[in-house]
């Protein structure tokens, strides 16, 4: 059972989440990738060479270096190959030549024009590989006004309106723990590859995919840019509220702090729901009969609901809600996923050792497939693990000239500049 | 772009997706959002709908918010550049119809619970075709027949936990992300096996669980409870970097370096920012009480876009919350071609968000989306064509 990319090589410049993410969904799906990375400029979110800083580090921490041990880098980076070498300098770049020449795709998450201000346009990259897929995931894109807008989560986030739809409704826009526009863009980008692959075995030809991460997240409100038009107004945030279903909220449990979410989207469901409290008169109520009757005495309808969620834990209101047709689902927090009874009987989580992080549980393959499955067969590779491999066996250079590259800097595994420094 | 019709004939491609012919059923905006993908990218869709529509023609928004079947917005959004017939599933003949059509298609999406998809007898096409199932959970496990909305896969998947004010209840994100990303994913996968397909030239079935794209979307916060057992949880200490400006909010997003913060004080045109403590990184960050009485007052003195663009052009990764009218009126979007005008013949002409990203080599296909069984008279035309076929062939056996 060949998975369905095995044979397709991937040239992997991306840093960060969102470039990574999409590579990892690659990889999953059997694509050789190669995580290309620099000595005087490693992938930043590996964090400082020198100390542990802003991400997850194991603990307690094995021996290692710290840039080798950034849980969210070794989670993005499974299954990938490592290698390192300086653009910055003319040796590198016969090297590159020669990876991409054997690669099918290369992906780059750098701002736009940085790749072609090391040399290698499209154009560049056509000369030395005709039928090359070239994939960038600039912030904004590779064109425009704007393109030259830099912006980690907060300011995608906020540039494409997102933030602005996000908050309980009486309050400025609201951001969240995490960079939504980075697993986004990643998804995107992986079927952006796909596209290109299919196009290729269709015509042989290979082409430039300009994905502005920008673009996929406004791609997400096509509803609010059309309500704008037709009824000129801006859409609100309304917490937790579906603009026509109700009830719709997370409502407190027992314990402090443990919530269970409950939705109804029709009046069958209200009225089951409403036989599961103990109230089954309420379903006829003229308070709560029809949805335009619920959403207009929704702060009644929850003070109800929650004095019986009150007297039960999420799970036990989740269950008795779920055998009664009700969506429902207790809140979890991130050590409930890591058990979650759903997610271990699917076999959702991979079990990986890493060299110098241990072993731990990672998330699996999402693109599940009966006859051509993908999986995870390695661990996240340290900084240039794989240049012997990939220089030596790939690229057919002999062991003395790869020992020359180390010696004169443009190869290691130890880097010379601390990014975060 | 001038107004288009689906109804039009296409000149013929060779490709991006043009090959392949995609058909959609069941209920489900993540499996409509991946089927309008492949629409944009040149793929065939047909959109299998119950005799009373789908469930999207009735969630709105609509035109002065009077409920309207061929004016729903997501609906129109959604279902831009497919093809609708009606089939009624619940009857015998309305599944041996969906059967008969299926066997045409290279791949089907088909989303719903667990149940009811499988009761559809779809895995019979997965020899040849690619069978992409969308369900709550999976269609395994314990939870294989438990419902669920997007409120149930933002709070089962983690996200709800870790969002909104430290004070307050879990918060969700707004409208239906989680579907929208799942729709990217199913997109992938369902490439993935076709891309398979030409190797192997078998189909298959996939089987997407919504809660497991959920949880695909925890990135660091997942690894702080596996690496160091830390619970993350919503609010908590940092500091909001939202601040309100002229006319709405931006992003303040300082950056560590001492060069940024001399571009900070040279943009606000404040000296005194200048001062050492100010610009040092070990003192700076404390001091954000001092900061704001120079920094609000000149935010409220200014637009919002304006400050970006001056923070942008000196290495500040200030951001504008920027609203629909905001997105619809911006000249980067605009510049890109980032828009298409199209025309529908209930809900007029609007301007359609297109490609999330440009593909040198396959131009977006805007589309609009079908009136409620526009199509279905050419279905039943190609379901008897095939089984007149299959008919004839019995008989020269």
């Amino acid at each position: 059972m060949t998975p369905p990319l095995a044979g397709i090589r991937i040239a992997d410049l991306t840093h960060y989440y969102a470039g990574p993410y999409c590579t990892r969904l690659l990889s999953d799906m059997g694509a050789e990738v190669i995580k290309v990375e620099s000595l005087r400029h490693y992938d930043p979110s590996r964090g400082p060479t020198d100390r542990q800083f802003g991400r997850a580090y194991p603990s307690p921490r094995p021996e290692g270096s710290f840039i080798n041990q950034a849980g969210n880098t070794n989670k993005n980076n499974r299954n990938k190959l490592g290698v390192t070498l300086d653009l910055t300098r003319p040796e590198g770049h016969p090297l590159f030549r020669s990876l991409l020449a054997v690669s099918d795709i290369i992906v780059e998450s750098y701002s736009a024009g940085v790749l072609a201000r090391f040399g290698y346009p499209f154009a560049e990259l056509q000369k030395i590989r005709p039928d090359i897929i070239y994939v960038a995931l600039p912030a904004m894109g590779s064109t425009g006004p704007e393109k030259h807008y830099r912006g980690f989560g907060t300011t995608i986030d906020m540039l494409s309106g997102i933030a602005s739809l996000r908050g309980y409704g009486d309050g400025p826009p609201t951001l969240a723990d995490i960079n939504y526009g980075d697993p986004i863009a990643g998804a995107t980008a992986a079927g952006a590859v796909l596209l290109a692959l299919h196009h290729r075995a269709a015509t042989g030809e290979g082409q430039f995919v300009d994905l502005s991460q920008l673009q996929t997240l406004v791609t997400l409100q096509g509803e609010h840019l059309l309500d704008a038009q037709m009824n000129g107004r801006n859409s609100e945030p309304i917490g937790n509220h579906h603009p026509s279903w109700a009830p719709h909220n997370v409502f407190p449990c027992r314990d402090d702090d443990f919530w269970v979410a409950i939705a109804c989207r029709n009046d069958s469901e209200w009225a089951a729901a409403a036989s599961v409290i103990g109230r089954p008169e309420l379903a006829a109520d003229p308070r709560f009969a029809d949805a335009a009757s619920r959403k207009q005495n929704e702060t009644e309808l929850e003070s109800i609901v929650a004095g019986w969620t009150r007297t039960l834990t999420r799970h036990e209101a989740a269950a008795r809600m779920q055998a009664a047709g009700v969506p429902a689902g207790p809140v979890h927090r991130t050590s409930d996923i890591a058990i979650d009874p759903q997610l271990a009987d699917r076999d959702f989580f991979a079990t990986i050792s890493h060299p110098q992080s241990g072993t731990h549980a990672y998330p699996g393959v999402l693109w599940r497939l009966s006859g051509t499955p993908g999986g995870v067969s390695r661990p996240a590779p340290t900084l240039g693990q794989h240049n012997a491999d990939v220089f030596g066996d790939l690229l057919g250079l002999e062991t003395a000239e790869i020992q020359t590259l180390e010696t004169d800097g443009i190869i290691g595994t130890v880097p010379t500049v601390d990014v975060w420094a | 772009m001038g107004p288009h019709s689906a109804g039009e004939i296409e000149t013929v491609a060779i490709g991006g997706l043009s090959n392949s012919r995609v058909l959609e059923v069941g209920q489900g905006i993540a499996g409509s959002f991946a089927c309008r993908l492949m629409a944009g990218y040149g793929a065939e869709v047909w959109k299998v709908e119950p005799p009373q529509g789908d469930a999207t023609r009735d969630l709105g928004p609509f035109p002065a918010d009077v409920p309207n079947r061929e004016a729903s917005a997501s609906f129109l959004f959604l279902n831009a550049g497919k093809r609708s017939a009606t089939i009624d599933t619940s009857t015998e003949s309305g599944r041996s119809a969906l059967h008969e059509f299926g066997k045409q298609f290279d791949a089907i999406v088909v989303s719903g619970m667990p149940r009811e998809v499988e009761a559809l007898g779809l895995d019979a096409l997965a020899g040849s075709s690619i069978v992409t199932y969308v369900t709550p959970f999976g269609r395994t496990g314990p939870y294989r027949d438990w419902q669920a909305t997007e409120l149930i896969w933002e709070a089962m998947g983690g996200l709800m936990h870790i969002t909104g004010d430290h004070e307050r209840e879990p918060l969700k994100n707004p409208g239906v992300q989680i579907s929208y990303i799942a729709g990217y994913q199913i997109y992938g996968t369902t490439l993935a096996a076709l891309y398979a397909r030409l190797t192997t030239g078998e189909g298959q079935i996939a089987d997407i669980s919504m809660m497991e794209c959920a949880v695909h979307v925890l990135e660091n916060t997942f690894m702080r409870w596996q690496y160091q057992a830390e619970q993350r949880r919503r609010g908590g200490t940092f500091r909001s970097p939202v601040y309100p400006a002229g006319d709405g909010f931006v992003a303040v997003v300082m950056g560590l370096g001492e060069e940024r913060r001399r571009s900070f004080a040279d943009m606000l045109e404040e000296p005194a920012l200048l001062e050492e403590r100010f610009l040092s990184r070990a003192t700076a960050s404390q001091l954000w009480d001092e900061i704001d009485q120079y920094l609000i007052p000149w935010l409220m003195d200014h637009e919002k876009e304006w400050i970006v663009r001056e923070a942008q052009r000196r290495g500040l990764l200030f951001g504008a919350a920027r609203t629909s009218s905001d997105l619809l009126g911006n000249r980067q979007l605009e510049s890109r071609g980032f828009y298409h005008e199209v025309d529908h013949p209930v809900a007029g002409a609007l301007k359609y968000p297109g490609a999330p990203y440009d593909a040198s080599e396959v131009p977006w296909k805007p589309g609009r989306a079908p009136l409620l069984g526009e199509h279905t008279r050419q279905m039943e035309q190609a379901i008897d064509a095939a089984r007149s076929s299959a008919a004839g062939d019995g008989e020269q056996a």
